[in-house]
């Protein structure tokens, strides 16, 4: 069997570079010259996704896919997420409105969520700018949707960091963290 | 600067792998491998950094902590931050009465502000140092547990299964035993990782009855699932444990 990963997030939130940075292939893109605002904050962007494989032994794949960051595209967001086994969210930390663009893809994805009882994990890039986080906020805007996931700082070039992201996803996902899978392991 | 001082007696630092739920220093002859019993001891924070460090949060000083060519940390106790330039991981694990304490004046330079981490994980990261797979006084191995929140694991010290550990243990409340055995994981890591989550404030302990912990698990024993499930549980657990391998692998620090 093959399974799917997504990473979505605000444009220039780091979802091409941490793709790139955990694939074992080079990122498969479609990235275009930048218009609109977007112009602003980069060069080039997503236009419709980005595609990676984690390769794993006995030839089973893990395909890693990157949603357009721009709301505009955001009719692909779900599409992109059918039949994932997990979705990572990545927020660029140093927003003002970084609580607005995490409401605007909680609510996008709330079905995707729901439907994988919460396999989502939450990375914050950027952190460099300033090292001393508000996780508090993130949290409690995450409890407002009922949800207590990971949020971790990565850098997105940093492929130990998205590795543990991953993990943590993994974690989520592994019925034997679940207590009542205790009588079938 | 103005030396405080603390004395404490504990053991050499030593290099630690996990084996057969037991801790082996990687340089010990073989009659001398076991550090860790069946009976799960404790550590008392008293005896490494950790216990500099909390006495300096109690006590709202400032203070600079060093060891002689292995590094220094300071701590601003009011700002609840602290920045580290430590050289070796003994640092660590070094028993509290080699380091050097001093409080930081008023008016002296401090390091730039980038390089200032959160106080608690400096708690977490002394914790889990000085643990080596035992629990901190406090602690018990049928302590019932739950994460408050997921620690932000990309910068803190954890061992292989420290995804999996925090992911069952915010999902809900559970024993260090009960842990192990759903996990299949050596007891020493849970308790490391309980004991630094539990000095750092991420774990919530909760007194339950022994009764209450007995009807979870006899709930648990009901839900059997449809075996189509089953089998669909069995590939994602495959590619999980293959994922986990390929990811795990390759991240340093474990």
């Amino acid at each position: 069997m093959e399974y799917k990963i997504v990473f979505a997030g605000p444009v220039g939130a780091g979802k091409t570079t941490a793709i790139g940075s955990i694939s074992d292939i080079d990122v498969v893109g479609t990235e275009a010259k930048a218009s609109d605002g977007v112009a602003r904050l980069k060069v080039a962007t997503t236009v419709a996704m980005d595609y990676g494989v984690l390769s794993l032994p006995h030839g089973e794949k893990v395909h890693l896919y990157g949603t357009p960051g721009q709301v505009r595209f955001s009719f692909m967001w779900e599409i992109l997420c059918d039949r994932a086994i997990g979705l990572v969210l990545l927020f660029d930390d140093t927003r003002h409105d970084v609580l607005t663009e995490v409401d605007t893809y909680l609510k996008a994805f709330r079905n995707h969520i729901a439907a994988s009882q919460g396999a989502v994990v939450v990375g914050l890039t950027r952190t460099e700018m300033n090292p001393q986080v508000d996780f508090a906020r993130y949290h409690s805007r995450l409890a407002d949707y009922g949800l207590n996931i990971p949020v971790f700082e990565i850098d997105a070039r940093n492929r130990d960091d998205v590795a543990t992201l991953l993990l943590a996803l993994l974690a989520i996902i592994d019925p034997t963290t679940k207590r009542n899978k205790v009588a079938q392991s | 600067m103005q030396d405080i001082g603390l004395t404490s007696t504990t053991s050499a630092p030593m290099k630690m792998h996990y084996q057969n739920e037991q801790i082996v220093s990687a340089d010990a002859e073989p009659k001398q491998q076991h550090l860790v019993d069946s009976k799960y001891p404790h550590f008392s924070p008293a005896n490494y950094l950790i216990g500099i460090v909390l006495h300096a949060i109690e006590s709202h000083k400032n203070v600079q902590i060093s060891l002689p060519s292995q590094g220094e940390i300071f701590v601003w106790a009011h700002e609840e931050v602290y920045a580290a330039n430590i050289k070796t991981e003994e640092f660590w694990r070094a028993p509290a009465d080699q380091f050097q304490v001093t409080a930081i004046e008023e008016n002296a330079g401090g390091l730039e502000c980038n390089s200032m981490r959160p106080l608690h994980e400096l708690l977490w990261s002394a914790t889990f140092h000085a643990s080596q797979g035992k629990l901190i006084d406090g602690c018990h191995k049928f302590d019932v547990v739950q994460f408050k929140r997921w620690p932000n694991l990309t910068r803190l010290p954890c061992t292989p299964n420290a995804t999996r550990i925090c992911a069952a243990l915010v999902a809900h409340p559970i024993t260090i035993m009960i842990l192990r055995a759903m996990l299949k994981i050596d007891t020493a890591e849970i308790c490391q990782i309980y004991s630094a989550a539990y000095i750092a404030g991420v774990a919530n302990v909760l007194n339950r009855k022994k009764s209450e912990t007995g009807a979870a698990t006899n709930d648990e024993s009901d839900s059997v699932p449809e075996s189509s499930k089953i089998e669909r549980k069995r590939g994602i657990m495959d590619i999980l444990s293959l994922l986990r391998i390929k990811l795990g692998n390759q991240r340093p620090g474990y």
